[in-house]
């Protein structure tokens, strides 16, 4: 619902003051909770679902099938759907592509590889089950949705199963199909806990001012003078890095200084953050469990 | 690090928790109601209430055949023949008088739409509301014109329930200067049937913090008035008086009488633009703390399922302040234990 002129000017004078102080008394680096679980689809290879006390809900699953190609950039789909929302709405299409540039940039692709000519697809699949009522009504963009889809997407990748390869992956271009074990016991991680090659996350920060704000509520980003979308990987900032409007009145472009605000806060939550999702990703790993 | 993000994993246990509380709830009416047992008290949707076609079914219920079953989950309330079952959650249903908030969500022809979190948006008509310049003044053309220069899509308001139509959309009225623009605060929505039915649902709480609890859930958070005139803050300079000496909830309990009888000056002086202002005072950063912190007390009871009104609020803000910094109170496991302190320290009084 769009807010009153005074409620409005409320929650942005208690933003841009100095000591910011937010409507949900959270510090700026702080989010609010959020609820997790992965590996909870029996028929992908590693799924997720993650949800914020807004009631947004989002869950991600990652599909493998092995794909005859050369083409390395085609081995990665993300899809994203949003419930009531057109596939090609900007919101859906402005999500995916953030997210698959997100995501294709640092993956290890050797391990997709199958033979010279044979690749693991991933198919990553990302579904908003919910947004606010008020949504059409609202000036919030809902952009802010990149940073929980990216960490759903995080989730699935860290908690996606292949099988093993039993074949070589040297085949020199023969004509050979790959094979795989029989025992789905023996699967391997797509991503190794010792893996370098994370996937990037994607941080959605609010900026009002000159202070910068980590998970902006959607009331915050009512009066969130314009946002930046950030990734973080392992301890820095990595592409993409796109500003997005948070919302649909009163844009402002942003000054140097809250733009390399942006970049220290994102760089002070990021280890915080991915932390936290890997402790969930490892509990119960391959567990199916009931998440319902 | 938790001082950033914490992740849970949706646990089943929290599902069993709130099981125990419908539990809490059964036991009570079952001990409350132990008369005449043939039909079970509390139904689930699709329940078989009865299969006897004598009964006329109310709200709530549906028929297959000569067979009568619940609609929603709640309580069978049988009057004479008549069966309907009462839901326990569900949204807001207006009756005349409920203390409102609500907010403009569509201005046309001499009438606001109101959002109150009913099934209907109310009407505000152009004739209920106090205009600039006093109660005697007649409503005009101009006035029709300009509806949007004193309540546009989006302002928030508190209003008092005329009158209930027969499709359950209410019709409201702000021609009494406790009623109108809301300034200063935070909104908070909760839902309605947590709201205890009380004489007076605006109040003022230690901090110099002011509470509206609308009966239909929405609560507005704000600065107390410090001045003395009447407007959105409910007690005059004598009440105020009365109240250094004796405690909150008694001063609470009463509107001053004469409030309502010496309007018609005071209107006219008061009545003017500035009730319509959108302009909010200075608020300090010490002020907007305890604001956001009764805001997340508020909530806490919510989630748990706890009722508020005044008293428990204050309580709940007392308890939080237990809990260290403000920030620390948009945990949940935090929210919980300020939810169950405040439960045991009310048995603990009886």
């Amino acid at each position: 619902m769009a807010l009153s002129p005074a409620e409005r000017a409320y929650i942005y004078d208690s933003l841009v003051s100095p000591q910011v102080a937010r409507t949900d008394s959270r510090k700026p680096t702080q989010f609010r909770p959020l609820k997790a679980t992965c590996s909870f689809l029996p028929n992908s290879n590693g799924s997720s679902r993650i949800s914020t006390v807004d009631g947004l809900e989002c869950i991600t699953s990652v599909k493998a099938s092995v794909l005859r190609t050369n083409n390395i950039d085609e081995l990665i789909q993300v899809d994203v759907d949003i419930q009531g929302q057109r596939d090609d709405s900007d919101l859906c299409v402005g999500i995916s592509s953030v997210l698959s540039r997100a995501l294709t940039s640092n993956m290890d692709r050797s391990k997709l590889r199958l033979t010279d000519k044979y690749s693991f697809q991933l198919f990553i699949d990302v579904v908003v089950l919910s947004i606010p009522v008020d949504f059409q009504t609202s000036s919030y963009t809902l952009y802010s949705l990149i940073s929980l889809a990216s960490m759903g997407c995080y989730l699935a990748l860290r908690s996606t199963k292949l099988p093993l390869l039993v074949s070589t992956t040297n085949d020199k271009e023969v004509e050979e199909e790959p094979t795989f074990s029989d025992d789905w016991e023996s699967c391997v991680d797509l991503i190794p806990n010792d893996s370098d090659a994370l996937p990037t996350l994607m941080f959605v920060v609010g900026i009002v001012g000159n202070n910068v704000i980590a998970d902006p509520s959607l009331e915050e980003q009512q009066v969130a003078e314009s946002g930046m979308c950030i990734g973080y990987n392992k301890g820095n900032i990595a592409a993409p890095v796109q500003s997005v409007s948070l919302s649909t009145v009163d844009g402002r472009g942003f000054s140097e200084k809250a733009l390399l605000r942006s970049f220290d806060l994102v760089r002070q939550m990021g280890s915080a953050v991915t932390n936290a999702l890997d402790t969930i990703a490892a509990q119960n790993p391959g567990e199916v469990e009931a998440a319902f | 690090m938790s001082n950033i993000i914490s992740i849970t994993r949706p646990s089943v246990k929290q599902a069993k928790d709130e099981d125990s509380d419908d539990m809490d709830i059964d036991e009570e009416l079952n001990l409350n109601d132990a008369k005449a047992k043939e039909i079970q008290d509390i139904v689930v949707p699709g329940e078989l209430i009865t299969d006897d076609p004598s009964w006329m079914r109310g709200h709530g219920t549906y028929y297959l055949g000569e067979k009568t079953y619940s609609a929603v989950a709640g309580v069978i309330l049988r009057v004479n023949k008549l069966l309907s079952v009462i839901p326990f959650k569900g949204r807001y249903n207006p009756e005349t008088g409920d203390h409102v908030v609500g907010r403009i969500v569509d201005v046309t022809n001499k009438r606001w739409k109101v959002d109150v979190g009913a099934e209907h948006d109310a009407v505000l008509m152009l004739g209920a509301v106090n205009l600039p310049g006093g109660v005697l003044r007649r409503k005009s053309e101009t006035d029709e014109l300009q509806m949007r220069s004193f309540l546009k899509e989006g302002d928030l308001l508190n209003a008092e329930v005329q009158s209930v139509f027969h499709d359950g959309s209410a019709a409201l009225h702000t021609r009494s200067l406790r009623y109108g623009k809301l300034r200063n605060g935070i909104f908070v929505s909760i839902p309605s049937n947590l709201i205890i039915r009380a004489k007076n649902y605006a109040h003022d709480l230690p901090g110099g913090v002011s509470v509206i609890f609308g009966v239909n859930g929405y609560c507005w958070l704000y600065k107390t008035k410090l001045d003395n005139s009447p407007g959105v803050g409910p007690k005059s300079s004598l009440e105020r008086k009365f109240e250094a000496g004796v405690k909150m909830d008694a001063a609470n309990s009463a509107f001053s009488p004469g409030m309502g009888s010496d309007a018609p000056n005071k209107l006219e002086e008061k009545a003017s633009w500035d009730i319509y202002s959108d302009k909010n005072d200075s608020i300090s950063a010490t002020t907007k703390e305890t604001i956001s912190r009764y805001r997340n007390s508020l909530l806490a009871l919510s989630n748990f399922n706890v009722a508020v009104n005044e008293t428990r609020l204050a309580k709940a803000y007392e308890i939080s302040l237990g809990y260290g910094d403000v920030s620390e109170l948009v945990k949940s496991d935090i929210q919980k234990s300020i939810a169950e302190d405040l439960i045991n320290d009310e048995k603990m009084r009886g």
